[in-house]
């Protein structure tokens, strides 16, 4: 009998704690609701729209929060950070209250921040870090294009319209383009010295790369190892199939591509294609012929840079080409660099949302938010000032009037101007062309604009398979990178692909994209 | 004969001195790296002894020394006041439910063990914390979350468990309240047991980089664990982001990582010597029964 009351009060407390546990997620779910865009119809433009024309004095003075992602803190942060509040203090009555974030941090503290509803005005958003679409199905972002057009007219007018396009969801913007590179291309890279000793032009390959025409490279590659046995060529496959004029829908890793040149929009499995089983044949040729050195990188997990300070690269293929990047090229590989498009530019969605700002939900201020974003986008004083810290103390510019380190770089050196704003506004470094920006605008506008863009792809329904797909792809790429998986081995990563659910995540691309053409 | 004794004894002794350079050597590798030219490393790999002697991953870390030493000192707070109390709490807790006479001790038990099982997750925890105990960005919310830990309350209670009842109910005889027993007779008593929980806790405390990472913003809170590892972090992040931006220093990852990894278990081997004579006594006794 004992033993039964016992029980019994245990049973109590089970209950009772089983209702304290819902309560707390109910009220999560709440907060979920609140948030979302049809509970809250009000559009914050529609408040006051005559605000945007009113003088700083006149308006209330706000504090703005802003989330974003970057090498932080830096030493001397807060001294930048007060500067730049002085000016926007000045200019719009408001000042910012900085929530920089340690880059691989910034993930994990933006979704427990969306998800608890905490108030906050901007955010860093992008396709890689803080998910722009997850988030805007979540509902945690405010529609720009009504403030856009009211406090922000000139930067949204300097971004070309298609940019927006790439940005709409349901035909709304619901994030801010960071303008700057966007066009898609791999980039091939080789050490400046290599390039002149065995007199490689770049330029007699740049642009042309296909999976036909890999060859083009193997004279210098044998050249160079005659020489140099220890030095190999790095070809990840990672950002590399944009080479063969392949959009891949969901990511690299994940089946599911539309080719450039087809109208009709057909998602295939791109590992499944010609060109890819091509350059895998080409990339198995280079290793039997000994340009990749795979027995000593296939079993190291150290990231390659390394082996390229150590200067062990005649070349690398991959990554994203834009103009002036030697510069980054010489200061990362430790050597100067010099580097080429590999193939013809693309414009895509994924490359336009890369780097982005939103609003949440949750701001009291969107439209002083607004107004900042238009502050940073066009005032290059305070742009620069936020990436590069006070002028002659963190840079100096010099007598060309090329931006070069200060006394006191390390002080204040976030190195995130791809981040902050409009990168067109930055300060050219020494080293790059003098028309770097100009270069960079003419090749967004020269890139061919993908056909699927502004369309997203909601993941949702094949998670599942996406997850067991990318397992297959991490068991097999590096084989396949190094050249050392056999045609047969590559059919049996096909096949695991298949058993995984590739035709799965394919017709699932296929019904969503057929779906988008449908409402254009 | 005398060495047909002695040679299994010397057996043991010589894994066990095998086994205690084992243990030695990755330590004094990771110093020497540490020490080491970060260009040399790429190129030649680790070595025992420092290769191209130089202390410029020590400089990068220790650039602006009085972060570091702000974070030492919110670290040693957090884990000296955090252990005090969570060795008082977790010492009450057990004590009671070591107790066969308490009334609600199958209730009590089951209260601090389901939570050893399940917990709300990470966002509601994170309203909870944030929307409605306001303890963001206050030295507290690095102490409080790990006040009362499961599992060191079960290996503190089998402890208790040992001590005989009849030691409390001849106390009691003598006529000595509650409270005069559990400090009087039962903390002196479990000492090595509180000592080895201690030790635990102190873990806890000094290697918690996740508090922080949640809920400290404010720079003059940011304890030592967390600024370390959001060092790396950042170096890793600055090399994966590469192909994105311009202007990239240098910065000796390597080296750098090593020389944190110094600076982050330094305090920590120094204390452990002093709580050792306790640990083995107070651990074993812990884990048979647990």
């Amino acid at each position: 009998m004992l033993r039964g009351t016992r029980l019994s009060k245990t049973g109590i407390i089970a209950i009772l704690l089983i209702l304290v546990f819902s309560l707390v997620l109910g009220a999560c779910g709440n907060n979920d609701n609140a948030s979302s865009p049809s509970a809250s119809p009000t559009s914050p433009a529609s408040a006051n729209p005559s605000e945007g024309a009113k003088a700083p004095e006149e308006l209330p003075e706000v504090k703005l929060t802003w989330y974003f992602p970057g090498s932080f803190p830096q030493p001397e942060q807060d001294k930048v950070f007060a500067e730049v509040n002085k000016i926007v203090k000045q200019k719009i009555n408001a000042t910012i209250d900085f929530k920089p974030i340690a880059g691989a941090d910034y993930e994990q503290k933006m979704k427990v921040v969306t998800a608890s509803g905490e108030p906050y005005d901007l955010a860093f958003t992008s396709n890689w870090l803080n998910n722009y679409t997850q988030n805007v199905a979540k509902g945690a972002y405010l529609p720009l294009d009504d403030l856009l057009k009211l406090y922000a007219p000139k930067s949204y007018a300097a971004i070309p319209s298609n940019f927006w396009d790439a940005t709409r969801v349901n035909g709304q913007i619901y994030g801010y383009i960071n303008y700057q590179i966007s066009a898609r291309t791999p980039e091939i890279a080789i050490p400046k010295a290599l390039a002149e000793k065995y007199g490689f032009d770049i330029n007699s390959v740049g642009g042309k790369l296909s999976a036909d025409t890999m060859n083009l490279l193997e004279p210098y590659f044998d050249a160079v190892k005659k020489d140099n046995p220890q030095k190999y060529v790095s070809a990840p496959l990672f950002g590399i199939q944009d080479m063969f004029g392949f959009e891949n829908i969901a990511g690299i890793n994940v089946p599911g591509a539309v080719n450039y040149n087809d109208d009709t929009l057909t998602v295939m499995n791109q590992f499944e294609s010609d060109e890819f089983k091509k350059f895998v044949a080409a990339l198995r040729d280079w290793n039997a012929k000994g340009y990749m050195n795979s027995k000593e990188r296939i079993a190291k997990k150290t990231d390659e840079w390394t082996d390229a300070k150590a200067g062990k690269w005649m070349m690398s293929i991959g990554g994203a080409y834009k103009p002036g990047g030697d510069v980054l090229s010489s200061v990362l590989g430790g050597e100067a660099y010099v580097t080429a498009p590999a193939s013809v530019p693309h414009l895509t969605t994924g490359g336009i949302i890369a780097t982005m700002h939103a609003i949440s939900r949750t701001s009291k201020n969107p439209e002083r938010a607004t107004m900042l974003l238009e502050l940073l986008n066009t005032d290059v004083e305070l742009y620069n000032l936020l990436n590069f810290g006070i002028k002659d103390d963190h840079f100096k510019l010099n007598d060309d009037g090329l931006m070069v380190a200060g006394p006191n770089q390390q002080g204040y050196n976030p190195q995130a101007p791809w981040m902050f704003a409009s990168n067109f506004l930055a300060y050219v470094q020494e080293g790059m062309p003098k028309t770097v920006w100009e270069d960079t605008i003419n090749l967004n506008e020269a890139a061919e604009p993908s056909k699927l863009l502004g369309f997203s792809f909601d993941a949702e329904p094949v998670k599942a398979e996406i997850g067991k797909t990318s397992a297959v792809y991490d068991e097999y790429y590096r084989g396949i990178e190094l050249g050392v998986t056999s045609e047969e081995k590559y059919n049996e990563f096909l096949k695991k692909m298949k058993t995984a659910g590739s035709d799965l995540i394919v017709a699932e691309m296929q019904k969503q994209i057929d779906a988008w053409k449908a409402t254009k | 004969m005398t060495l047909r004794k002695k040679l299994p004894k010397m057996l043991i002794h010589l894994v066990l001195i095998l086994f205690g350079i084992a243990c030695i050597i990755p330590l004094i590798s990771i110093i020497s790296v540490s020490l080491s030219d970060e260009t040399t490393i790429l190129q030649e790999g680790y070595s025992f002894f420092p290769q191209g002697f130089n202390l410029s991953a020590y400089a990068y870390v220790l650039y602006k020394p009085a972060q570091l030493l702000n974070a030492l000192k919110v670290s040693l707070l957090v884990s000296a006041i955090g252990t005090i109390i969570s060795v008082l709490i977790s010492a009450g807790i057990s004590y009671v439910l070591s107790r066969e006479d308490y009334k609600y001790k199958n209730s009590l038990s089951f209260y601090v063990f389901f939570t050893m099982l399940f917990n709300g997750g990470l966002v509601p925890t994170y309203i909870l914390i944030s929307n409605y105990l306001h303890l963001k960005n206050t030295i507290w919310v690095l102490i409080l979350p790990y006040l009362a830990i499961p599992w060191f309350i079960l290996i503190l209670r089998t402890f208790m468990q040992k001590i005989p009842h009849t030691i409390i109910e001849s106390c009691m005889i003598d006529g000595a309240s509650e409270l005069r027993i559990f400090i009087q007779m039962i903390l002196p008593l479990a000492k090595p047991g509180l000592a080895t929980v201690g030790l635990f806790t102190i873990l806890q405390y000094w290697n918690d980089w996740w508090l922080s990472l949640m809920y400290i913003d404010k720079e003059s809170l940011v304890p030592l664990q967390y600024m370390l590892y959001r060092m790396i972090n950042n170096i890793e992040f600055l090399t994966r982001t590469a192909s994105i931006m311009p202007g990239m220093n240098t910065v000796p990852a390597e080296t750098a990582r090593m020389a944190m990894a110094i600076l982050a278990a330094g305090p920590m081997l120094l204390v452990f010597p002093f709580f050792q004579k306790y640990f083995v006594k107070g651990l074993t006794v812990g884990a048979v029964k647990g």
